[in-house]
């Protein structure tokens, strides 16, 4: 009907659909996870209700911070093609003391990240570390890549979620496992699993 | 039902305002509701429920007893209650010793402490939330519950 009417068809814009993630590292670690232990994590994306009810089965202190669209704004305003800026993510967040993370959830963020912004921030994550501290990110390996960073959610220990908003694919930086560690010096791969979506999920530690 | 021992807020309504609008329902131990056109500064204590669906600054501690933070509430306070939800505006520290919920139209800034912590899609939160599996223990600070809600301005 709506085809041969004059009147212009008003559609809402469909909401991204969720669609389902594996993590076996993420799982592996969080069952490694002890009653007697407190664990302070940290999320850089929004806060979403899905992954605030998973760690609340956990004794935990958990930091929530949007640094993914901080980070968009300073990667903005990059002028110099050799510029470094100099990253301070406890003064960006404003959250109160960030040290000794057990956990950072960095999902999307290395994706997006400009090249020089990858050694400052991967440098100030690793700062943020508890000794046995990891950083859990997917990187894509495919040759594009939503022009967005998604949003993932936890449904269980062994299975995620993840939506991205409807636009056009830009190209991936495809970023291997040999460049990401010369790229972040302060980080160093502890497990990485390459999934079906071509997504390849990472674990990394403080060198 | 509030104590009053102030002077006139910016918004122009006077603390005698602020003494007379809550409203309390009829049904014994009901809650007590601070309307939307209530303007608040100082502690808020009390021996029963509490619904703010107007704008509180200082200190919120009830706790025995539940906070309800509506859609048109207005909040730079920490809040000190046995469960606390969420629907409007809240800067400031939450401390649950049973729950804490921000419902989808609640906008926290600030640091939840409570055993249990629900936010519900489409709430904002920036801070830090601490889990414990056990109740946590009331504050030193915490004043015994009393009969009535009491606030004093600042």
């Amino acid at each position: 009907m709506a085809l041969f009417s004059r009147k212009p068809v008003v559609r809402a814009a469909p909401k991204p659909e969720f669609q389902p993630v594996s993590c076996p590292a993420f799982s592996r670690l969080v069952g490694s996870y002890s009653e007697e232990t407190k664990y302070r994590i940290l999320d850089l994306g929004d806060a979403r209700a899905a992954n605030i009810a998973f760690f609340n089965q956990y004794r935990c202190k958990l930091f929530i911070g949007d640094l993914v669209s901080q980070l968009m704004e300073v990667q903005g305003g990059l002028q110099e093609v050799d510029e470094t800026p100099e990253i301070n993510i406890g003064e960006m967040l404003d959250l109160g003391d960030l040290s000794s993370q057990d956990l950072v959830l960095c999902w999307d963020l290395f994706n997006y990240l400009d090249r020089r912004l990858l050694t400052p921030v991967s440098t100030a994550l690793s700062e943020l570390l508890a000794e046995n501290g990891c950083v859990h990110a997917f990187i894509h390996t495919h040759k594009d890549m939503p022009a967005m960073p998604g949003t993932y959610q936890i449904e269980q220990h062994d299975r995620m979620s993840v939506a991205f908003a409807n636009s056009d694919p830009v190209p991936a930086p495809r970023y291997p496992q040999r460049e990401l560690e010369r790229l972040m010096p302060g980080l160093k791969v502890k497990q990485s699993h390459l999934l079906q979506s071509g997504v390849q999920e990472y674990l990394f530690v403080r060198c | 039902m509030f104590d009053k021992s102030g002077k006139s807020d910016s918004n122009g309504s006077d603390t005698k305002s602020a003494a007379t609008a809550p409203s309390r329902s009829a049904a014994a131990g009901a809650s007590t509701t601070i309307g939307s056109s209530v303007k608040i500064k100082g502690e808020v204590t009390g021996g029963e429920d509490l619904i703010i669906q107007g704008s509180v600054e200082g200190t919120i501690n009830l706790k025995d007893h539940s906070v309800a933070i509506g859609e048109q509430g207005r909040i730079q306070a920490n809040v000190y209650a046995k469960s606390i939800s969420v629907q409007g505006e809240l800067t400031g520290d939450l401390q649950g010793t049973e729950k804490v919920t921000i419902s989808k139209s609640g906008k926290v800034k600030g640091n939840i402490s409570a055993p249990r912590v629900v936010l519900e899609d489409g709430a904002t939160f920036k801070g830090s939330i601490d889990m414990e599996s056990k109740p946590a223990a009331a504050p030193a600070s915490a004043p015994a519950a009393n009969n009535s809600a009491k606030a004093k301005t600042a």
